[in-house]
């Protein structure tokens, strides 16, 4: 991950963008942020669990045009039982991350009957990536009839108007640098559009 | 030997570097080292920061010393020196890194500068090159065998890259102990350390070297060591919690009275501290002072921590206040812009890289939090029943906690409603149901065969009936209901079961002249909410039977009551509402008794093959001949009707708003220092609800604070005829003045109702 030593010099003209990412409890959320800012998989994580109810995490990426994007990353809590309060934590977002397991068909139903419509309606117009997680998981059994299908989350990403939709393994590390590459890029492509529409 | 001193670190490293690196704290054992030395490589790159530096000398002269343990004394000694320091250091540093630059010495940065550079390589490799490394490590260190080979667990569920690196870390784990006692001795360092333990592992690589009764001793010292870890995890957030506060507080709430700032404050913030800081203050102070003290204290007992929560639940609920003002807040900072010069210079003075939105997010974060945390300590309690039930109780609290802040966020959105809902008392649930409603009395035959939707909220006091408006896509947060119907508590008739549906349960007023049919979306709902009306009607009598404090009189030994005030009338009031109780009690056996209105529920008349309605009725009409009021239906014939019914309903459910303000009807002579005197007529100002009917109020006048009998106190907002229907200021009387034998002799002379009627 070496590539962030371009946080020493100047910090100029960088723009700083609110991610949250939400998706039932237990998915592997946190796991997949704690793989993007330092590139290593916990492994006590799963035993010694502590559910975050909320974290911010903090990360430089640099865009292919060589902009930097500042990311603020929320890693909002799974629980949605108390929605009322865990949705005050959406509110000016820049985009998000809408996460569930691949080995759990529940966290996916979820993502289509909660955290899609509940993003939508708070944070309208925000670019949300779909990610399925624990990618390895699927990978390394024969069995596959227990697990999400490839398909069905290109599709409900599809139908619902997300940005797309990213599989990846926290545990290995593949895919998880697309999805914030990903989502970097759009939220600052939403921004530069909003700005164009106000100067018009 | 290195262990305590690291230990230190951790919690140290982790308060500095709190947020960023907290991952440092859970990670153990010798890959702490890959993961704390990348964690602050990540914090120098980060934030050119000059605390890792000091860090890294730190483990500098550890590594030198750790490899002779002749030195270990007097290493840990240093290392105790050093640390002390750096954590003075580190609380300048909140303040200026400048200064910083100036203690640190600048041979040991550039030492420091040159180990992070050739650490942070290293551990930038992939996780399982660094084998050799470790090993390597490992040599200098023997005490980590343990350590490293305590991470090898056998309920490891990410196979594949585990794995990996477990080969990668086998030639340690297989490596047998020199002796047992070697093991043995090293357990009670290692509970020493916050990090988790899974010594069934070891029991199991290295049966045939171990003793048997160290091996079933470490299950219970797994599960302590587990348990010190959560513990270890709650407290250090609840400082690092306490830090962000105060720096709020001080950075940004203070600096908004702050003179030379005010240029600076946009001109739509001057004034509305409270609406953008809501209760935070009394948050912070809450958790300064108190709980964090708390937790402090049962550190090294985590059997306690259970008791901290609970015994703290009253407080927690002030964080309502806070998120019911969220909305508010966050509308405020809309109509400031986030980047405003005043906003913009706090966070610069702070070094935050956030701003001030995600601060304002943290107590809403926190709240949430100490269900997970309690939730997995539950996990580590199996050997040890009473903590169990300590800790589940403690548990139990906190998501009922959340489920009122969950609610009272829910109820921001009532519109229509002109009243203060906390008058209501708490919410206690809310759902959806389709009501019908029908009116016996003959000029208002209405009857609505049309079902309407209807989002109704429970409170402790009224049933508010609420229509759901259509949610404007995206536009609006919230749902949003029109007020529609209210019914008091104290005033409905409930029947639980209707023949025609099961689903159904019927509320009404007045002997069912207007009749309420609730339709639960099913029937586990309609069971819940039944249940929970029969508990807010039955726990109306019981409070007020079980409360002391109408029992003993002494308490308000010294209060005088001018002649003529309105307390002379409560204490009519209160007789009334202990013949009602009574009644009912002595007649408890007697289902066909004068139950007060609301009770009827309780018997179990009411059944679906005879209707309730001609029951209870029947017994109305015999009531009725024997009682010459008759007008009206029997319940509010004789009771629901007047005053004292509606009074006697209401004494367990005042539930002042906060900082409401509110005035003394009478003089209260303090009996013990923690009061506040009252005089007739003097203001108050509610801070905190006690229990039995205390309230700690600030003095308006005197601006002196103290505990003052909520029963002395009406809101200010009211009309002062209304006084007999106030219930705060009913239960004054009760309260005050009466016991309980006085007052039951009292009414027995006075009472409208002869005692015959049962």
């Amino acid at each position: 991950m070496g590539s962030c030593c371009c946080k020493s010099k100047e910090v100029e003209e960088e723009i700083s963008r609110k991610i949250s990412v939400v998706g039932n409890g237990e998915v592997g959320k946190t796991c997949l942020i704690k793989r993007y800012l330092t590139d290593e998989f916990d492994e006590d994580t799963p035993h010694s669990y502590i559910p975050s109810a909320l974290q911010v995490d903090e990360k430089v990426e640099e865009l292919k045009n060589g902009k930097k994007v500042h990311l603020f990353i929320y890693d909002l809590g799974g629980r949605d039982t108390f929605k009322h309060l865990t949705r005050m934590n959406y509110p000016r977002s820049d985009a998000a991350l809408i996460c569930f397991g691949i080995d759990d068909k529940e966290s996916l139903k979820a993502v289509k009957e909660y955290w899609i419509p509940e993003m939508i309606r708070i944070c309208p117009g925000i670019p949300i990536l779909l990610v399925g997680l624990k990618k390895d998981k699927r990978d390394e059994t024969r069995t596959i009839e227990n697990f999400v299908r490839e398909s069905d989350g290109h599709s409900l990403a599809k139908s619902n108007n997300l940005v797309g939709y990213v599989e990846c393994s926290s545990l290995k590390g593949d895919g998880v640098k697309t999805v914030f590459a990903t989502i970097a890029r759009e939220a600052a492509k939403r921004q530069n559009t909003q700005k164009a529409a106000e100067s018009v | 030997m290195p262990l305590s001193s690291f230990d230190v670190c951790i919690v140290w490293h982790h308060n500095a570097l709190s947020g960023i690196t907290r991952h440092c704290l859970a990670s153990q054992g010798i890959v702490w080292h890959h993961k704390a030395l990348s964690g602050i490589k990540r914090h120098c790159l980060a934030s050119q920061g000059i605390l890792p530096f000091m860090y890294l000398s730190l483990l500098m002269i550890e590594k030198k010393t750790s490899s002779k343990n002749s030195f270990r004394a007097c290493h840990s000694l240093m290392v105790q020196q050093l640390l002390k320091k750096m954590e003075d250091v580190h609380k300048m540093c909140e303040k200026r890194m400048e200064s910083l630059r100036q203690i640190v010495d600048p041979r040991s940065q550039a030492n420091a500068l040159h180990e992070q550079i050739e650490e942070g390589s290293k551990a930038n490799k992939d996780f399982t090159d660094g084998s050799q490394r470790k090993k390597s490590e490992d040599d200098k260190k023997p005490t980590n065998l343990l350590e490293k080979s305590v991470r090898y667990r056998p309920d490891n569920h990410h196979q594949p890259s585990q794995q990996k690196s477990r080969s990668a870390s086998s030639p340690t784990i297989s490596r047998p102990f020199e002796s047992a006692s070697d093991f043995t001795a090293s357990i009670p360092q290692q509970n020493h350390r916050s990090t988790s333990i899974g010594s069934s592992v070891i029991t199991e690589n290295h049966q045939s070297s171990l003793p048997l009764s160290s091996a079933s001793l470490t299950e219970a010292e797994a599960l302590l060591a587990m348990r010190k870890r959560v513990m270890n995890e709650l407290t250090e957030t609840e400082i690092a919690y306490v830090n962000e506060l105060q720096q709020i507080i001080e950075e940004y709430y203070k600096k908004m009275d702050d003179r030379s700032m005010q240029m600076m404050i946009p001109p739509a913030l001057l004034g509305k501290k409270h609406v953008l800081f809501g209760n935070l203050e009394d948050i912070y102070h809450f958790h300064k002072d108190v709980f964090l003290q708390e937790l402090k204290d049962c550190r090294d007992c985590p059997s306690r921590v259970g008791k901290c929560f609970v015994n703290r639940k009253e407080e927690f609920q002030m964080y309502s206040i806070y998120c019911q003002n969220k909305p508010k807040s966050e509308a405020l900072r809309m109509t400031v812009d986030d980047n405003n010069a005043f906003f913009k210079e706090c966070q610069k003075s702070l070094g935050h890289k956030l701003p001030l939105g995600a601060y304002l997010l943290k107590p809403i974060q926190r709240i949430t939090k100490y269900q997970l945390l309690l939730k997995e300590m539950l996990k580590f309690t199996s050997d040890n029943p009473e903590m169990t039930v300590a800790l589940q109780e403690a548990l139990d609290t906190m998501l009922s906690v959340l489920t009122f802040l969950n609610d009272s966020m829910h109820q921001v959105s009532i519109t229509g409603y002109t009243e203060n809902l906390s008058n209501l008392g708490l919410l206690l649930m809310h759902g959806s149901f389709r009501v019908w409603t029908e009116h016996k009395h003959e000029r208002i035959r209405d009857l609505r065969l049309r079902p309407m939707q209807r989002h109704l909220f429970l409170y402790q006091r009224a049933l508010l009936l609420c229509k759901k408006k259509d949610e404007q896509h995206g536009s609006n947060e919230h749902p949003c209901y029109t007020f529609k119907n209210k019914l008091n508590l104290s005033q409905v008739g409930l029947t639980e079961k209707i023949k025609s549906d099961q689903r159904k349960f019927e509320l009404w007023l007045r002997g069912r002249e207007e009749v309420y049919i609730i339709q639960a979306p099913d029937l586990q709902t309609k069971d819940v909410w039944v249940t929970e009306i029969k508990k807010v009607l039955k726990s109306q009598f019981d409070h007020i039977k079980g409360n002391p404090f109408l029992i003993n009189p002494g308490h308000c030994r010294n209060s005088t009551i001018s002649p003529g005030s309105k307390l002379t009338r409560l204490k009519l009031l209160f007789c009334c509402c202990h013949y009602s109780l009574d009644s009912w009690k002595t007649n408890d056996a007697d289902r066909h008794s004068t139950v007060p209105s609301g009770m009827e529920m309780c018997s179990p008349l009411i059944t679906p093959t005879s209707p309730p309605y001609q029951n209870t009725r029947g017994n109305l009409e015999e009531d009725r001949e024997e009682n010459e009021d008759n007008d009206g239906g029997w319940s509010s014939g004789e009771f629901s009707n007047s005053d004292e019914e509606s009074y006697v309903q209401n004494i367990p459910t005042i539930e002042p708003s906060y900082k409401e303000h509110f005035v003394s009807l009478g003089d209260y002579f303090v009996v013990d220092p923690t009061e506040l005197g009252l005089s007739e007529g003097d203001e108050v100002e509610v801070m905190r609800v006690g229990t039995n009917g205390w309230w700690y109020a600030r003095h308006l006048r005197t601006d002196q604070e103290g505990w003052v009998p909520s029963t002395f106190l009406e809101p200010v907002s009211r009309a002062p005829s209304l006084y007999s229907s106030s219930d705060s200021l009913c239960v004054a009387g009760a309260r005050s003045e009466m016991t309980r034998t006085s007052s039951s002799s009292y009414f027995r002379t006075n009472s409208p109702v002869p005692e015959t009627t049962v």
